[in-house]
């Protein structure tokens, strides 16, 4: 146990911690920052965001038909009152604008250069972004998450290279009619986070892990502790503080992330399911998880990565000689692993995009490689030439 | 002595092997491009065939042909019903495109497409006025006072060298259609940033091995405590800087030597660099100087080279100071975030804020607009070599202060 400690402490070297994070602060800055300070990002984003919490509240995490109805007397409210502000408006009497219907077809027809069309385009952007009126972009939220209400399940799907997946996404339309409310630009702003904490953690790991074994070989002190009474045991005394270590930098990390997270406020949609009428039928899942499942799954998916990071990392720092060739080797794998992030096992996991045997492979892939990996060397460390 | 150190890094066979990975990597980011490459490469025989400019007798002969082709359009089709090539390429149902072999219609249409382009070339560069961008980059960036004084001279300036480009006729040398093909964006901006990434791992890595290597090999007693002892970290540097420039050229080299084999420039090499064609954006690419492709790429790699160097030069110092390679390559890593992280925190109305540019990380960042006016930020003519020039002056200064004090140093 003794052991076990000192090496832990020699894993939390001072200096190296230091630069772990630095870097992470300036990762956070340059690929994080932005999703959470910019987060529902300008208007109708806004007011969509506002609308889908109010749907919540009203009709919980599924909206049926006859909540549908309801919703649009609410759109219908809203389009009177923006019909109020018109009426009282100098510019829209002038262009005999009564009501949003007449405003919105006005502005979309006008033709460009008569003077008519330069009226409202004045109107437009007094409306929209000199005086910002509320309502108006309310009616814009409205107006699209009714559109894509109606036109949930209407997919146009051709390409036949995908026909299990497309399969499924019938299948899901029919067992749940797509009612779930959970906004796309929640799931996607979701999915960038956590991609880009995916990809932090397993560097971070690399970078930390990378000093398990080398340092002690460098100093000549392998000839030591491999003839002491311990010996080759300690092998796995410093594989266990490397293991310890990596479960406590993830945890840290993920816990700082979803402190950061609580600030884009989304738990209103934890327990809405992943079959929701405003993502595209690529985005659906093959598991019928809610989005709070959904987290826990990429949660998951984020200590097995660690694991298998700090195991790729681990056995990397006990068979070379030198920081440059450890660092050399270290480069190639970290792409690696971060191509497979961000193009499967944190971006959309487990949804329609690719078969559903695509993420099993590669997830086992990774488990059974790294384990094979750390298995082989275990046992040629019983044997090994320590001079 | 330096050969003995460089020695250390070209009999490392993982480097050699990392130089190769990358250029893998790059090789397959050209993949993407490949289906277009038939009709990327169509531009050589019409260069071949017409001459090098798009001039009015060009496109006089360019025209004629093309009528032809309207004929022999026509003759596949009931009526003699086009007006015009465009209404026949547009036609999209029409009939004689089946009938017809592919490659000969691909050829029509962009021959079509370059003839267009061409005769647009002359109006667009007389309306083109870059002093009123002025107040929309003003605002972008969110620049007052002196700073948004700079932007407007600068833009005076760009207005003096666009004119000397159209009246040079630079803007009518024939290159890949940029709307359509994106050749600049490719190569420059997507192959060149990471390549440029690829090159700075190299670098850091092998520089701080290099210069590390007696204190990681546990040989620095023995070594610097000899006559000749301190002065070897003068010949580690020497030999950092020299094997960071054969890898950076050794990797450039290859990539641009497959990218190059991939698309037919055979034609185009000495085509001006600020042509209308290539435009991709509602501003073309405008270089400060008459620059053909071919020097406009020759530039480009040296510069690449010279920024690598720099990379190389940080290195070593971090090496002299830090003595471990692992903690230079995690410090390295830091400068990097520090030096991308600076120029946002400097206010939008000093001047300062464009003085926050001159520095080789932010540089590496926008290969595609390097030697142009294009890149608001940067649009000083000489903006590459002030920093290359500035932080090398400054880095030699700071090295041979660090050789001076290293020769007095304790080294235990």
């Amino acid at each position: 146990m003794s052991v076990f400690l000192h090496e832990f402490k020699k894993l939390w070297n001072p200096k190296v911690l230091l630069a772990v994070l630095l870097i992470s602060l300036f990762f956070y800055e340059f690929f994080l920052s932005f999703h959470i300070e910019y987060f529902p990002n300008g208007r109708p984003a806004l007011d969509m965001q506002q609308i889908y919490a109010e749907m919540i509240e009203d009709y919980g995490h599924e909206m049926d038909e006859t909540e549908f109805k309801d919703f649009q007397k609410k759109l219908e409210a809203a389009k009177e009152e923006a019909g109020v502000y018109l009426q009282n408006n100098d510019t829209a009497q002038e262009l005999g604008v009564t009501s949003y219907e007449e405003y919105r077809k006005l502005y979309n027809e006008a033709e460009n250069g008569i003077d008519v069309h330069e009226k409202i385009d004045k109107l437009h952007a007094e409306i929209m972004f000199d005086k910002d009126i509320d309502v108006f972009w309310e009616i814009q939220g409205f107006k699209t998450v009714q559109s894509h209400y109606n036109r949930r399940g209407q997919w146009n799907i051709k390409d036949t290279k995908y026909s299990s997946a497309q399969k499924k996404a019938e299948q899901i339309y029919k067992e749940t009619d797509l009612q779930s409310i959970l906004p796309f630009q929640i799931y996607e702003n979701y999915k960038n986070l956590i991609q880009y904490t995916g990809i932090l953690i397993v560097i971070v790991i690399f970078i930390v892990i990378g000093r398990l074994y080398l340092p002690d070989q460098k100093k000549g002190l392998l000839q030591l502790q491999y003839t002491s009474k311990m010996g080759r045991g300690l092998f796995w005394s410093k594989f266990s503080a490397g293991l310890m270590t990596t479960f406590l930098l993830t945890t840290m990390y993920l816990g700082v992330f979803f402190l950061l997270y609580s600030k884009n406020d989304t738990s209103m949609f934890w327990s809405s399911e992943l079959s929701s009428f405003s993502f595209g039928w690529p985005l659906l899942s093959w598991y019928d998880f809610t989005f709070l499942e959904y987290i826990g799954v990429t949660v998951a998916i984020i200590y097995t990565l660690a694991f298998c990071t700090a195991v790729i990392s681990a056995m990397i720092s006990r068979m070379v000689s030198s920081y440059m060739v450890l660092v050399g080797l270290q480069i190639p794998a970290a792409i690696l692993l971060i191509l497979l992030i961000s193009s499967f096992l944190l971006v959309y996991v487990f949804s329609l995009t690719n078969a559903l045997w695509v993420y099993w492979v590669i997830l086992v892939g990774l488990i059974a490689g790294s384990g094979g990996f750390l298995f082989f060397r275990s046992r040629r460390e019983q044997r090994v030439d320590i001079t | 002595m330096i050969k003995y150190e460089m020695k250390k890094v070209f009999q490392s066979p993982l480097l050699l092997g990392l130089l190769l990975f990358f250029t893998s990597i790059n090789v397959l980011l050209m993949a993407d491009h490949i289906p277009s490459r038939g009709s990327v490469n169509v531009l050589s025989d019409i260069v071949g065939t017409y001459g090098e400019k798009a001039t009015e007798e060009t496109l006089h002969s360019m025209e004629s042909d093309l009528q032809e082709g309207l004929v022999w359009s026509n003759s596949h089709v009931e009526g003699e019903r086009y007006q015009s090539l465009n209404e026949a390429l547009n036609d999209s149902d029409a009939p004689w495109k089946e009938s017809i072999p592919q490659k000969r219609y691909e050829q029509l249409q962009i021959l079509h497409l370059y003839s267009q382009t061409g005769s647009q070339a002359d109006a667009f560069y007389r309306e083109l006025d870059f002093t009123t961008f002025s107040s929309s980059v003003i605002q972008q960036h969110g620049l007052s006072g002196g700073a948004a004084d700079t932007v407007r001279s600068q833009f005076k300036k760009i207005e003096g060298r666009k004119q000397e480009v159209a009246a040079n006729d630079e803007h009518l040398a024939f290159f890949f259609h940029g709307l359509t093909f994106k050749m600049h964006t490719f190569l420059f901006k997507e192959i060149g940033l990471i390549l440029l990434f690829e090159v700075m791992a190299l670098v850091v890595l092998l520089s701080a091995y290099v210069s590390t290597y007696e204190f990681e090999q546990r040989t620095d007693l023995v070594v610097f405590s000899t006559k000749r002892g301190r002065k070897l970290m003068r010949d580690k540097l020497a030999a950092s800087l020299c094997s960071a420039g054969i890898f950076a050229g050794g990797l450039t080299g290859l990539t641009l030597l497959v990218y190059f084999i991939l698309f037919d420039y055979s034609q185009l090499w000495h085509s001006s660099f600020s042509n209308y064609f290539m435009r991709e954006t509602p501003v073309p690419y405008i270089s400060w100087w008459n620059l053909s492709f071919i020097e406009y790429v020759g530039l480009f790699v040296a510069l690449v080279i010279a920024v690598q160097l720099i990379f190389s030069a940080i290195s070593w110092l971090l090496s002299i100071w830090l003595k471990n390679s692992y903690l230079v390559y995690l410090a390295f890593a830091v400068v990097l975030g520090l030096f991308l992280w600076i120029p946002g925190l400097v206010p939008g109305h000093s001047p300062l804020i464009f003085a926050a540019q001159f520095s080789p990380f932010i540089l590496m960042l926008n290969p595609h607009a390097w030697f142009t006016v294009n890149n608001p930020m940067t649009m000083f003519s000489y903006y590459e070599l002030m920093t290359i020039l500035s932080w090398g002056i400054g880095l030699g200064g700071l090295s041979l202060f660090r050789l001076h004090r290293f020769k007095y140093q304790a080294i235990s």
